[in-house]
């Protein structure tokens, strides 16, 4: 069974993408801020990261740096879900090494599923 | 800056004047002190409204940034939680149940448009409306969106027709905000149609653009409006009085996102007679 990791700091969110993702036949582990996520990462060794950007404690491009610096989760793909579409913060959060993003507000709950089988594939 | 130099050079002058014309050491010392303060007290708030200007700057794309997140973040967990509902992923609902979770539904999207487009308008006002520069091919754009509205103006009892199928358009331009353009055209025409109506979409080339027509109608553009149709939260009074939904801001993105494709955008109107709303874009 593929893991998931879904760092996110909205409540609501996290149950009903956590939901979503255990309806179609993932294990998911959540965390909700950016340091507990790091740890999460590094224990659980998922196979995906689904992570938001604005996070409290360490924030989702600290996340993402340190993940990337770590060669234990270097290899893990990450999805950065955020409603952040600034050009200057989607260079960055690509140039971090994020897998890609999606903006919450744009897609339907569908369309994020089918994005993560996607990238699971 | 360039206020405080001439401002400098003034002072410089005025000192000059003053030490060649006066024989007086002290005088000449007072003087030149008077004018130092002076200036340096004007540099000062010169600089201090700089400061200001540029930290009010700074909030307003501060704010941009915030809105995005903060009020799309809850908006977009209701419509995300609603989709789970309506998909049945926790189990049928009733009929009863679907329809009063389609209204939340409903008011949530109203919601995301309203913050979408504030925060279009936001960007627009600071000159920071960034538009890709890719190749779009727009008939397959007009073609699939035709096709995505037609059940919202079935619904309203409107019929969608596109009425010159050309060959390939390539238009130079960010396909997102050309979608955006046409839907809100489109839909502005489904609203203001009388029912049992026809909205006609044409395609056409005129020299080195391709120009777009959306037409209805319906109630069309009273005369003493229509040079206020394109500005922010205007919304005609014949509209008002047939329905209250929609927030004025959608024309006035339509001509900045246009505009800023290097595009132009117009219309032509009869009070209760219909309207045809048009833009163009150049071709590559």
């Amino acid at each position: 069974m593929q893991k998931i990791l879904f760092i996110e700091d909205e409540g609501a969110l996290q149950k009903v993408v956590c939901e979503v993702l255990v309806q179609e036949g993932y294990k998911v582990t959540s965390a909700l801020d950016g340091e507990k996520g790091l740890v999460e990462a590094k224990a659980s060794h998922p196979d995906l990261i689904l992570l938001d950007l604005i996070l409290p404690k360490l924030d989702g491009f600290s996340v993402l740096e340190k993940l990337k610096a770590d060669s234990d989760t270097r290899d893990i793909p990450v999805i950065v879900l955020t409603n952040l579409e600034t050009a200057k913060d989607i260079e960055k959060i690509l140039a971090l090494g994020a897998t890609t993003y999606l903006v919450k507000a744009s897609y339907r709950l569908e369309d994020v599923v089918a994005k993560i089988k996607e990238v699971l594939s | 800056m360039l206020l405080l130099g001439s401002f400098t050079i003034v002072t410089i002058l005025v000192t000059y004047y003053i030490a060649s014309k006066e024989r007086n050491p002290e005088i000449i010392i007072a003087s030149v002190s008077i004018v130092a303060a002076f200036v340096v007290s004007v540099s000062f708030l010169i600089v201090r409204t700089f400061e200001e200007l540029v930290h009010s700057n700074m909030l307003k794309t501060d704010f941009v940034s915030i809105a995005s997140h903060q009020l799309r973040t809850p908006l977009s967990s209701i419509r995300w939680t609603l989709d789970l509902l309506l998909g049945n992923r926790t189990g049928e609902l009733s009929s009863k149940q679907r329809g009063f979770v389609e209204s939340i539904q409903d008011s949530n999207e109203r919601m995301m448009d309203l913050v979408r487009d504030l925060l279009n308008v936001s960007r627009i006002d600071q000159g920071r409306l960034v538009l890709k520069r890719d190749k779009v091919e727009l008939t397959n754009i007009v073609e699939d969106l035709i096709r995505e509205m037609s059940a919202y103006a079935e619904a309203n009892h409107i019929t969608i027709a596109l009425k010159k199928r050309p060959r390939k358009m390539n238009v130079l331009g960010d396909e997102q905000y050309i979608k955006m353009v046409l839907e809100n055209l489109i839909d502005n025409a489904i609203r203001y149609s009388n029912k049992e109506g026809t909205i006609e979409v044409t395609i056409t080339s005129k020299s080195n653009y391709v120009h777009v027509d959306v037409t209805d109608h319906g109630v069309g553009i009273p005369k003493n409006d229509q040079k206020h149709i394109f500005e922010k939260f205007f919304r005609s009074r014949n509209i008002m009085r047939q329905q209250t939904e929609g927030n004025g801001l959608g024309l006035f993105i339509v001509r900045a996102v246009v505009r800023g494709m290097k595009g132009r955008v117009g219309f032509t109107s009869k009070d209760s007679n219909g309207s045809t709303f048009w833009f163009e874009l150049p071709l590559i």
